[in-house]
Order: C-alpha cells, then structure tokens, then sequence
C-alpha cells in the first residue's frame, strides 16, 4: 500500500466504528522495523534479528522475563534507596537521607538495608555496587551517606536495553488501556508530548532547564505511591506496580 | 607635609575607619564595593569642599576635583552625575564566595542526577568543598570561605563533616538596610496585588495558597526543606519561561513594557 492510499485510509479510520485492518498492519509492520533498527545499533546482526523474531513469534523464547533479570540487581539497589528516602526512621533532622553507620546498631543502618534488599550479598559489596552507580559515598570508614536517590544506566548498553524493554512494555500497557477508554477525556491515563523542532544549543539548554523539573515531579509522585502503599488500609489490598515514566528525547 | 607625614596621618586616622569596615563586614560589602563607596564619598565632598573654600556658589570644574582627589576627570564626572554610592561595576562582581555559590549550583561535578546542588564532604571524599573551593576561587583558603558562607547562613552544617548550599547568591542575613529595604519591597509587591484584585476583580493577578496543614513540630524542618525545594526548582522553571516568552519575536515588537515576577511565601499562620 502506497504511503497516499494510507493516509487516506487512516483518515477514514477516524470517524471509522472499527480499525481499517489495512492501516494496522502497517503500523505493525513500522514498530517492527523501529525495534528491528533500534536492536541493530546494539550490534545484533539481521539473520540473529530473524532468527529471534521467529522463535519470539512462535513463543519459543520461554515465559521468564529476561529484563527483569539483567534489571534485577539495579531494581533491588533502586528498592533499597527509595526505602532510604521516604521511610521517616532513615532521614534526619532536616528531612533528607541521613548519613548511616555501616554496622548493625541501636538505630537504622546501611546493613540493614543492604540485608533486606540484598539478602545473599555482603554490606561491602553492597557499598560498592552503590558506589560504581554513583548513589552513595562512603563517609570514613564506618559511615554511608546517599549521594543520587536514582539508579542510572547510562553507558551500559545491556542495563539500557532491558530498561528499554520494560519502558515499552509500559508504554504498550497504558496504549492498551487508553484505545480501550470510552472517552479521550479523563479515563485515560495520561499520555502527553510537547514537540518542537530545535538547535542543538536550545536542545542542551532544554535538558538544563527541564532536569530538575522531572525529578520533582517523579519525586512527589513516588512519594505519594510510598505513603498510600504503607497505608494500613493498602496493605490487606491486592497490589499492581503502578507510576509515572517522563524522559526526554530528540527524533 | 612629608610622605612620612601625610603616611602617618592616614595611619592615625585608620582606627576611625576600623568601626566602619567591620559594618561593611556584616553587611556583606566587599573591600571593592567599600573602596568604591568610599571613591564616591570623597569626590562628592572634595566638590563641596573646593566650593566653600573658593567662597563662590559655583560648583568648582571637574578637572578641579580630580586635580584635588587624584581620581580622573573622566570618573569625576561620572560619579558626580549620581549620589554617592558604590559603582554598577563594583557592585556586580559581587562577594567573591559568591563564585563559590554559583559553581555549587551550575558545575555538574557537584550536582546530582536531578541537576541540584548535593550535599558535599569538607574535604574527604572528592568532590568536596575543599575541591570547590580550589577550582572556582583559588588562592582562597577553604576554611575561611566555608566561615563565611556559614556566618552568612548560605551553608548548613551537617553531621559527619558534610555541608548542604542553602541559597545561589551571596546575601548577609539579618537586620540590614539592605534587607530591610527588601521586605518592604516584597511587601509592598503583596499588598499591591491584593488592592489591586479589590480594586479590579475583573482582571485579577494570581494569588492563591494551600490549604493550611497540621504537623508536629519536630517535623517542621522537614517541611521546611520540602517546600524549599519544590517551590525553588518552580520558581527557577517560571523565571526561565517568562524569560522565553518576553523575549520572544512578536512580544519585543509590542510597545508599552510592564514588569511581571512570581512570589511564593512559606505561611504558618
């Protein structure tokens, strides 16, 4: 189908009842190349790409999540930190993260983190762990303080491509649930872009200006998560892991 | 009179000075801002001192004053066009620890992964005050800026030898002209906005608050840091984006300009 007949077609879809079938295999046909493209620039050749889609298609690939695995470690290091911010007994006087002491105490301690959330590892590799991802510091030598209360990836291509997955996996979810909402209004979830074609100049002062923006906007909406799931209320209830993704990204 | 002499005098005089400078201390005025008050001052007078010795009304030229004060003639105009005061170009460059301030705040290497200041070492682990310090105001001697900023209330001392910036710009707090002179204008920026909505309900400027929450009061500072820090990072998102749309094309061409800010005030009624 030209590009034209599918403008036209999808066009009609919209004041359509049901989806042009034409129109959606061509959308399939695109995210397929999109991800085909994108799992290339990681350096998997185009026979592996078949291959894989082959056997992922058939369901031969097994049902246990691989992302989850590579993430597993960085999701528990991730844990760990968000206890060490929002639970009251670990912050100080002033309301942040405190410092904490190494060993097992009268009061809260790195250890009993680290053995809560890494319960096979010692409290030394914990620390390095937390320290190669640059989200703690250690403070002489019996004291941790939390330098970044998130776990980044950046420059580890396989911890980006399982966090990758899980991104589009939820994307994919709330896309699912929004073409199923009746009204556009507000029984979506929210799903919103802002566009605009830019300098490379601008661009770098966009990310400057909008950084700390998203982190307060996922900060308060961890913090409201945090709280209503410790509520005593929530805890008897059946639970889904539920929050909000924002980044930034250039075409 | 000898160089001895005139070098002499001037030493007697230091001790009437010395009251004087440590004021300027408290209130934050830089030896530069200091010497250019002081510049300002003496040429102001030197003009009304060569008048009254001349016996006429005239002012006396400006070659006169400089020939009198040593300052160039250039300069003796300039100052003479306004009160004495401390020049624009003084002023601007500001306490030197507020290069300390701003590098805390706009240098990656002490930022976290949200793009705000953290909390850093005295000088253990780098990168640390002490390193900040080296990097943005060498020559300087750690401990006497971290002194400085601490006596200014512009750095909190935390346990375990760690320091948290409280605020970008170097401001000396307490009872000052300055500062005095500054809530009478966010005060006077309130009370405007609140007549005016009185005055014109049609066309209202924005102001709104939260409803008041109760807390126990050991969590106050908690409360305090979390407002700080939100409404901060608002702020600073506000500014830029008014900054986008003033300065844009189709604005600039509009003729009558008027000015337009944000102000968010902590209550606790």
């Amino acid at each position: 189908m030209t590009r034209k007949a599918i403008t036209r077609r999808a066009r009609a879809a919209l004041t359509a009842k049901s989806d042009d079938k034409a129109v959606l295999e061509a959308l399939a046909g695109e995210l397929l190349s999109v991800c085909l493209a994108t799992l290339k620039t990681y350096g998997l050749s185009a026979g592996k790409l078949v291959e894989l889609a082959a056997a992922a298609s058939s369901g031969a690939t097994g049902r246990k999540s691989v992302f989850s695995a590579v993430l597993a470690e960085a999701e528990c290091l991730a844990n760990l930190l968000n206890k060490w911010v929002e639970n009251p007994s670990y912050r100080d006087t002033t309301g942040r993260p405190a410092v904490l002491p190494l060993a097992k105490g009268k009061g809260c301690s790195f250890s009993a983190l680290a053995q809560e959330f890494f319960p096979t590892w010692s409290v030394s590799d914990v620390v390095g762990f937390g320290a190669k991802t640059r989200v703690i510091e250690r403070i002489g030598r019996d004291k941790v303080a939390m330098i970044n209360s998130t776990v980044l990836f950046t420059g580890n291509a396989s911890l980006i491509l399982a966090h990758l997955i899980r991104s589009v996996r939820r994307l994919f979810s709330t896309g699912d649930f929004n073409r199923r909402a009746r009204s556009a209004l507000l029984e979506g979830w929210p799903d919103r872009t802002s566009i605009v074609a830019v300098s490379d100049e601008d661009f770098t002062e966009f990310v400057k200006f909008i950084r700390p923006q998203i982190s307060d906007w996922t900060e308060m909406s961890n913090r409201w998560l945090f709280q209503r799931s410790q509520s005593p209320k929530s805890k008897t209830r059946k639970k889904r892991q539920a929050g909000l993704q924002v980044f930034v990204f250039r075409d | 009179m000898g160089r001895g002499g005139k070098a002499g005098l001037a030493r007697a005089a230091m001790s009437a000075v010395e009251p004087l400078v440590e004021l300027f201390l408290e209130l934050g005025i830089t030896s530069p801002e200091a010497e250019s008050l002081l510049r300002s001052v003496f040429v102001h007078k030197a003009r009304d001192w060569l008048a009254k010795s001349a016996g006429t009304s005239a002012a006396p030229s400006d070659v006169r004053v400089s020939l009198v004060t040593g300052v160039h003639r250039n300069f003796v105009r300039r100052i003479l066009a306004e009160p004495p005061g401390i020049s624009a170009a003084r002023e601007q460059k500001g306490h030197p620890a507020g290069r300390v301030l701003e590098a805390w705040h706009s240098d990656p290497k002490y930022l976290d992964s949200s793009g705000k200041p953290r909390d850093l070492s005295e000088r253990e682990q780098e990168p640390s005050f002490h390193s900040l310090v080296l990097e943005h105001l060498p020559g300087a001697s750690p401990g006497m800026v971290l002194a400085e900023l601490h006596r200014a209330g512009l750095v909190q001392l935390l346990s375990e030898h760690r320091l948290r910036v409280r605020n970008r710009t170097f401001r000396m707090h307490g009872i000052s002209p300055g500062n005095i002179g500054e809530m009478g204008a966010h005060a006077r920026e309130l009370l405007q906005t609140l007549t005016h909505n009185l005055r014109q309900p049609e066309a209202p400027r924005f102001c709104d608050s939260t409803h008041s929450v109760e807390i126990d009061v050991a969590r106050l500072p908690i409360i305090r840091d979390l407002i700080a820090r939100r409404t901060g990072t608002f702020l600073t998102a506000m500014e830029q984006e008014l900054t986008v749309v003033a300065g844009s094309v189709r604005s600039r061409r509009a003729g009558k300009r008027v000015r337009v800010g944000l102000t968010a005030v902590e209550t606790e009624p």
